[in-house]
């Protein structure tokens, strides 16, 4: 299998396949982080683009041995999704409802609301709080992976983690009675 | 049961996060949504080609003619005077042709010399320099040629062979006007070398209506 190293150089003689390539293997990965930087889903397939778009303009200035390029790729859809966030950060819309096929439409519709809510309550983060959160919890990166990419030591992702612990705490249990229970919230991974 | 935990925060670990680790993880991308964006960049791929295709094909045009402005910029530093031939060809056929006209015979008399320093009469333009020649060495062959050759330059007045077309340049003053001619001169003892061009200026009062005459 091509390693991204080759793909990244390809594509800066101009291989149109790499860029496919590229896209296929991260698009996920570039979802997940706008996903859960920004909480909207229509937001976060536009940040895949622009990254996306981002690397082709810049591929010629790519030097794979200065990095990998999922790092490239997290540290401008992090960008993005900030710059984003900042924009729409007042905006009140309702979000895209997950393709993923429920038990009922009734628990449809429950599943999704409880996962824009959890989506809304990691937006609504400080940013590196928000950061951190996503890439140790939502992405599943170990301490030192999250400290890596975001550059910053592990003493602050632990900070900014129990930060985001408290915040998220505070945010989803001011709620209804019948949805205190945050663990509702958690999104199914199957 | 809460799944909130009532331990301190030090105490809490990743399994005490307010949702489960990796929650992100069953996210992807729609379909929809990757074709859509795998069509936009296949557009901007393709775009981006064509773009360097006409960025070549123009670039290439582009270093062709810098490459002949400065081929053409070095030829003329080295021929700076169009009229002087380096090869002994005629002037007149080097000369632009439109330019040249039948050589009037020279006044004869001078005219009268404008007041230095007025700001009417413009400075006179220096004539262009002459090669530098480097002289031949005392007692050779080519010295005494050279001799032979300037003593019957000396002899022979110097044959005007064509004239500039008349440049126009009124004076700001009234009482003056003036006109540049610019003569081709040639020496008949050495045509090849001796070929200059040479600027005339002549003033008359513009009132008195007399015959011009050149300085």
């Amino acid at each position: 299998m091509t390693s991204d190293d080759e793909l990244v150089r390809a594509l800066k003689r101009g291989d149109r396949d790499a860029l496919g390539e590229l896209f296929e293997r991260h698009k996920d990965f570039v979802f997940r982080v706008a996903l859960g930087l920004t909480g909207r889903r229509d937001m976060a397939a536009e940040i895949v683009q622009e990254t996306f778009l981002a690397l082709l303009k810049r591929s010629a200035s790519l030097d794979p041995r200065r990095g990998r390029v999922t790092t490239w790729l997290f540290e401008v859809a992090r960008r993005r999704a900030m710059d984003h966030h900042r924009r729409r950060r007042f905006e009140i819309v309702r979000l895209d409802a997950s393709p993923r096929p429920a038990a009922s439409p009734e628990e449809s519709a429950i599943a999704s609301e409880r996962r824009d809510a959890l989506h809304r309550a990691v937006a609504d983060l400080p940013a590196r709080p928000r950061e951190v959160f996503v890439l140790r919890i939502g992405l599943g990166f170990s301490v030192d992976e999250t400290a890596r990419l975001l550059g910053c030591g592990t003493g602050a992702v632990r900070t900014a983690l129990h930060d985001a612990h408290r915040r998220l705490r505070v945010a989803l249990l001011d709620r209804p009675e019948g949805e205190r229970d945050v663990r509702d919230f958690t999104p199914s991974t199957e | 049961m809460s799944a909130i935990s009532r331990r301190p925060p030090s105490d809490r670990g990743l399994d005490d996060a307010p949702v489960a680790a990796g929650y992100l993880l069953g996210e992807r991308l729609s379909e929809e949504a990757a074709t859509s964006i795998a069509a936009r960049l296949d557009d901007e791929l393709r775009a981006r080609s064509s773009t360097w295709r006409r960025v070549g094909f123009t670039g290439l045009i582009a270093a062709t003619a810098a490459a002949a402005a400065i081929l053409l910029g070095f030829l003329l530093a080295r021929n700076p005077a169009p009229n002087v031939p380096r090869d002994g060809a005629s002037p007149v056929a080097r000369a632009p042709a439109p330019r040249l006209e039948a050589a009037p015979p020279i006044p004869p008399a001078v005219a009268p010399m404008p007041p230095r320093g007025s700001s009417s009469v413009p400075e006179r333009p220096s004539p262009p320099l002459a090669t530098p020649r480097v002289a031949p060495e005392k007692g050779t062959r080519a010295a005494s040629a050279e001799r032979e050759a300037v003593t019957a330059s000396e002899k022979q007045p110097p044959q005007v062979i064509a004239r500039d077309r008349e440049v126009a340049a009124p004076l700001a003053t009234p009482s003056h006007e003036e006109r540049i001619v610019r003569m081709l001169v040639r020496r008949t003892d050495d045509p090849s070398r001796a070929s200059i061009s040479m600027t005339i200026r002549y003033w008359r009062p513009a009132e008195s209506g007399s015959k011009e005459v050149p300085r």
